[in-house]
């Protein structure tokens, strides 16, 4: 997965990297499933997913970039790649603070664990200290080809 | 609108304010032959007697007084004033004789013109008047309490130096955070921008010590200004929005948002 991080931001997190986004190769046809496996109380998380080309499509709804929130979301969802030109997809975390929809500011961002069922994505939103623990979600992709 | 047209609607506007000067002419024909009589007379000689004043000439109250318009006056040559003739001493005791002359009516000296009240003061002092050149070269403060001067003296009753506080108005205070967002500044509505400006002033001022804005976001808000974050998908910087903020008299009726189009599937609307 390709890395971006936000400079001035701690490049490390218990020796690993700290990351904004995280871009992922997909195609047309790809499915995505997210399991979320636990997430903040004090506010409302998410994680982003965006595509360069193209569209999501989760629960009948088909749009370029898809917010899976905790508040309203299941707790597993599978997102379907829509698109012939898609190449590659974007996914980055968020947070409701006050009614205000807000990323990559404050002490937010990534962390990746890998485990055998997929990958592990560990999100901090930008409140308090960071300990990517507001957003734990495993990310699966299976590929159509 | 062609030139002709024109020329009748010209036309018509004058016709129109010659018909109105008219009927003011034809309203105000029969004001020409009123009499105007003042009511007031200050002097003794102005008022009208039934009997004439011997030695004073007889003026015609409702044709001498300013009459409006045309109208035949009754004209009568002015009387010079004459002495009356000075009549012979009476002797004590003596009963008038029946052949004497009618003792002529006395002559009252017309009155001096009343000298005008001087305004009731509160305070014994008065000023000393002047002339009309001013020749006080220190004109003294009126303590008339028609006077919009304060006075210097501390055992004046301060509840009657003055009918109109002349103390100096405190310069409004400027506006502060959590002050309303739309406070009148020099008597005049904020603009939008300035709503802004101070919207982003109550939020810098209202921040959690742990909230998510950096110290960079905190100052530019503290400034008056909207944060910025760089947006890592595209590279560019990205500044916060505000919605609500033209009906807005509060910051809790402004609500800011980032740029973003992602949608929830899963949201009920």
């Amino acid at each position: 997965m390709a890395e971006s991080r936000l400079p001035g931001r701690k490049p490390r997190w218990n020796g690993k990297k700290v990351l904004e986004i995280v871009e992922v190769p997909v195609s047309d046809g790809d499915i995505i499933t997210i399991d979320r496996i636990a997430s903040s109380e004090l506010r409302a998380q998410a994680l982003k997913l965006g595509v360069d080309k193209g569209d999501l499509r989760a629960n009948g709804v088909a749009v370029p970039t898809i917010a899976v929130w905790s508040h309203t979301a299941p707790q597993s969802v599978t997102v379907e790649v829509v698109g012939h030109k898609v190449r590659s997809m974007t996914l980055w975390n968020a947070w409701s603070h006050g009614g205000v929809d807000s990323s990559w500011i404050g002490s937010s961002g990534i962390v990746i664990e890998d485990d055998d069922s997929g990958r592990i994505l560990r999100c901090s939103d930008g409140l308090g200290e960071a300990t990517f623990d507001d957003l734990v979600v495993r990310v699966a992709i299976d590929r159509s080809s | 609108m062609s030139s002709f047209e024109l020329f009748i609607v010209f036309a018509a506007l004058i016709a129109l304010v010659a018909l109105v000067a008219i009927a003011i002419d034809w309203v105000g024909r029969p004001l020409k032959t009123k009499r105007f009589i003042p009511r007031i007379y200050r002097f003794e000689d102005e008022i009208y007697h039934e009997e004439p004043m011997a030695g004073l000439a007889q003026v015609d109250p409702v044709a001498g007084y300013g009459t409006v318009g045309a109208g035949p006056q009754v004209a009568q040559a002015p009387v010079p004033y004459s002495h009356p003739p000075i009549a012979p001493y009476a002797t004590p005791g003596a009963p008038p004789t029946p052949d004497a002359p009618p003792k002529p009516p006395e002559v009252v000296p017309p009155s001096k013109p009343a000298r005008p009240t001087v305004v009731a003061t509160v305070h014994e002092e008065q000023a000393p008047l002047t002339d009309a050149l001013g020749s006080d070269p220190k004109p003294t403060r009126s303590s008339s309490v028609f006077s919009d001067e304060i006075s210097d003296d501390a055992d004046e009753d301060p509840e009657q130096s003055r009918i109109a506080s002349t103390e100096p108005v405190a310069a409004p205070t400027s506006w502060q955070p959590g002050d309303p967002l739309d406070a009148r500044q020099n008597d005049r509505k904020p603009t939008t921008a300035l709503k802004a400006q101070r919207f982003w002033q109550t939020i810098a001022a209202t921040l959690e010590a742990d909230s998510h804005f950096d110290d960079a976001a905190r100052s530019r808000m503290a400034d008056g200004r909207a944060p910025r974050r760089r947006n890592p998908r595209t590279g560019s910087t990205e500044t916060a929005s505000l919605v609500g903020l033209r009906s807005a008299a509060s910051a809790d009726e402004v609500r800011m948002y980032w740029p973003d189009d992602s949608v929830d599937p899963w949201s009920a609307s």
